[in-house]
């Protein structure tokens, strides 16, 4: 059942429910509706025969022989002469006057009882004809005279209205069902037209042609919002699509590199094979540069890891002093080869909740690189300290520092504000964005403060961690 | 010592296998994995070199195939694939040692001679080497009966070369072994280089004989100086 439902176009669907809850309020309504003119007309009818009853009153007149007649005073009245139906009868029941319509003889099937003189009382009776007629009996007076007056009215007019009215609903509603579904296929036609363009142009989208966006005639709507999210969702594809350009232009240029080194010391080297310290020196010069790819690969390996999710981390409670203090043994020596101090000021209780490795890794880093943009003799401060429910490290140098417009770049990959030196360095530029990554994989996040001739200031904020005391 | 070399790549297996023999071994090489499992069946080695990735059986299939024999030579497997999972599958499967490709050939040499020596030798509590004399449990280090001073970090620089006396150690055994740092891309070699300045200076300076060699694009090598 939920099958075929679903094999239909979404207009269809829309116009079968739209035409379904339409038949569904005229389904319901016309019974009411109905129900109420009836009872309406009926009541009309009720009342206009009782306006009949006071008319007939008001002509009826003592005649001489003590019976009674009905006369019509001032203007003759031919018409309710034709139609005017009733009966006098006397208070011991014996009838007086009787009148009915000129075409209708004796019309009624049973001859009716004499009527009761309690009240007033309203009822309906059938005819010969198969007809209905409506009674309406009660006391009279006539002059100083009391009798019981009957009158009738023919009830076929009422019934004809009735059927009139009922045939008007029975073609109507199918009709107004019918022109709903017509309008509902119309109108979801028109809504969803643009799903149609915008399917269109999303399927002739494909990576060579991002930059292309989906028609978004109308914001406001449902349909704009749609097209806005994707288009968006565009931008980003499309940005990561250029990253990923990027890193691939870079890279290769990278790894090219040492490549290139490679294959020219080999084959300067082959050329004077003879001499064996030549020789020597050709091979160990290659033996470092594979050493450089080895390294980077190395590196980009690690991103490509962080970066996936796939590299396991371990989150644990770290205290920050311990972990500093060990960073700051580990690559000490090489700030004193500079006459470079390294100061620690770290909070002791201060934890966070970080993997050890990738931390380790990242503030190792950032100290590497204070070590090696700060000049001889150079202080380095590293710190930590809490921030609301963060932990902050802070590594500081004296550095050149690094001017404004290179701010965002640093973090990039393969990005080196002076390539020259940091290749003598043996630095891929790689660095900064590992440490960012890892940082950023772990719920962190990395700033940076520096001014060209100020030194630069590199923070990496973390989850806090708190320890039991 | 007879010890088998399962590569498919017919350079690396080469290299592998001259740079053995040099070192006095004796070398089989096999290109691939049927030809290996055949090789085993037939012969004793002491050791087999397995390489993961093979066309036909691959490296984890022969050692299983292997453990099921009765002969049990040690494997070290050679892998590009350096997951944590297939590091434990590998070891698992029963490889006595994992080795990351690329390598360095004084690694993979340390690493053979690890595992051909794990037999029940004891590490010495003292070493000498020429006159250089090393003591394990004390950690005191003397040259010419003259006694060094040396950092917490020096000393287990220094006892690793003694260690690996005469092989060429490479930064990255260095990284991993003596600074116990796992992240392959942690750059601790101009760490390493600056220590072993350091130790250089202490060991070598102002005497005839200089016992801490570099090995360029390689690593370092503790020996004694042959005069040509």
């Amino acid at each position: 059942m939920k099958r075929w439902w679903k094999c239909l176009s979404l207009k269809l669907r829309l116009t079968v429910w739209f035409t379904a809850v339409a038949s569904g309020i005229l389904l319901a309504l016309t019974p009411v509706v109905y129900g109420l003119i009836e009872h309406r007309l009926h009541a009309e009818f009720d009342r206009q025969l009782r306006i009949d009853f006071a008319l007939v009153e008001a002509h009826l007149e003592p005649d001489p022989g003590g019976g009674i007649r009905w006369r019509i005073r001032g203007v003759k009245d031919d018409f309710a002469e034709a139609t005017a139906w009733f009966e006098v009868w006397s208070e011991d029941q014996r009838l007086l006057l009787r009148h009915w319509p000129e075409e209708q003889k004796e019309p009624v099937k049973q001859p009716l009882p004499p009527p009761m003189a309690t009240r007033e009382r309203f009822y309906t009776i059938d005819l010969e004809n198969g007809l209905e007629a409506r009674v309406v009996e009660g006391l009279a007076r006539v002059q100083r005279r009391q009798v019981l007056l009957r009158v009738f009215r023919d009830e076929s007019p009422l019934h004809h209205t009735l059927r009139e009215i009922l045939t008007g609903f029975v073609l109507g509603v199918p009709l107004a069902a019918l022109l709903s579904a017509l309008g509902g296929y119309l109108m979801a036609a028109r809504f969803l037209a643009p799903v149609g363009a915008m399917a269109e142009q999303a399927r002739r989208i494909t990576s060579e042609s991002l930059s292309q966006r989906l028609p978004n005639p109308n914001p406001h709507d449902e349909l704009g919002q749609l097209a806005t999210v994707f288009n968006q969702t565009l931008q980003r594809l499309q940005d990561s699509f250029d990253a990923l350009r990027q890193f691939t232009a870079d890279a290769s240029h990278e790894l090219r590199t040492p490549l290139t080194a490679l294959r020219a010391v080999g084959e300067v080297g082959l050329r004077d094979a003879d001499d064996a310290a030549a020789l020597r020196e050709t091979i160990s010069s290659m033996l470092e540069e594979a050493q450089r790819l080895n390294d980077i690969i190395d590196s980009l390996l690690l991103l490509a890891r962080v970066e996936s999710g796939r590299s396991p981390l371990n989150p644990e409670p770290l205290r920050l002093q311990e972990m500093l203090t060990e960073v700051r043994e580990s690559v000490e020596v090489l700030a004193a080869e500079k006459g470079q101090t390294i100061e620690l000021l770290a909070e002791a209780d201060l934890s966070a909740t970080a993997d050890r490795l990738l931390l380790r890794q990242a503030v190792m880093n950032l100290l590497h690189n204070a070590i090696r943009y700060s000049p001889p003799g150079g202080r380095i401060t590293m710190c930590c300290f809490p921030r609301g429910d963060r932990a902050v490290i802070e590594v500081a140098d004296e550095g050149p520092g690094i001017p404004p417009e290179y701010h965002q770049k640093i973090f990039e990959r393969f990005f080196r504000v002076d390539r020259a030196r940091s290749r003598a360095d043996g630095g891929a530029g790689l660095g900064l964005a590992i440490t960012k990554l890892s940082v950023e994989q772990q719920g962190g996040s990395i700033e940076m403060e520096s001014a060209p001739g100020k030194g630069s200031r590199f923070r990496v904020i973390l989850p806090a961690q708190q320890f039991p005391s | 010592m007879k010890i088998l070399i399962i590569e498919d790549d017919a350079k690396t297996a080469q290299a592998i296998r001259r740079g053995l023999r040099g070192e006095g071994f004796e070398t089989t090489v096999a290109k691939t994995g049927e030809e290996g499992f055949f090789l085993l069946s037939a012969e004793t080695f002491d050791l087999v070199v397995l390489d993961w990735m093979l066309p036909g059986r691959d490296g984890i299939e022969i050692l299983k195939a292997l453990r099921a024999c009765s002969a049990k030579p040690p494997v070290l497997l050679l892998t590009a694939r350096d997951a944590v999972e297939d590091r434990v599958l590998g070891l698992d499967s029963g490889a006595d040692d994992y080795l990351l490709k690329p390598f360095a050939f004084a690694e993979l040499l340390a690493r053979i001679r690890a595992l051909l020596r794990r037999a029940g030798q004891e590490e010495p509590l003292r070493k000498q080497v020429g006159d250089l004399a090393l003591d394990f449990q004390t950690r005191r280090v003397s040259r010419g009966g003259e006694e060094i001073a040396l950092t917490p970090r020096e000393f287990d620089l220094l006892a690793y070369l003694v260690r690996y006396q005469g092989q060429t150690v490479t930064r990255q055994m260095l990284t991993r072994d003596v600074w116990r740092e796992t992240q392959r891309a942690t750059p601790l070699d101009n760490v390493i280089d600056v220590h072993l300045a350091h130790l250089r200076k202490k060991i070598d300076e102002g005497r005839s004989a200089r016992l801490v060699h570099t090995v360029r694009g390689v690593g370092f090598v503790l020996r004694e100086e042959t005069k040509p």
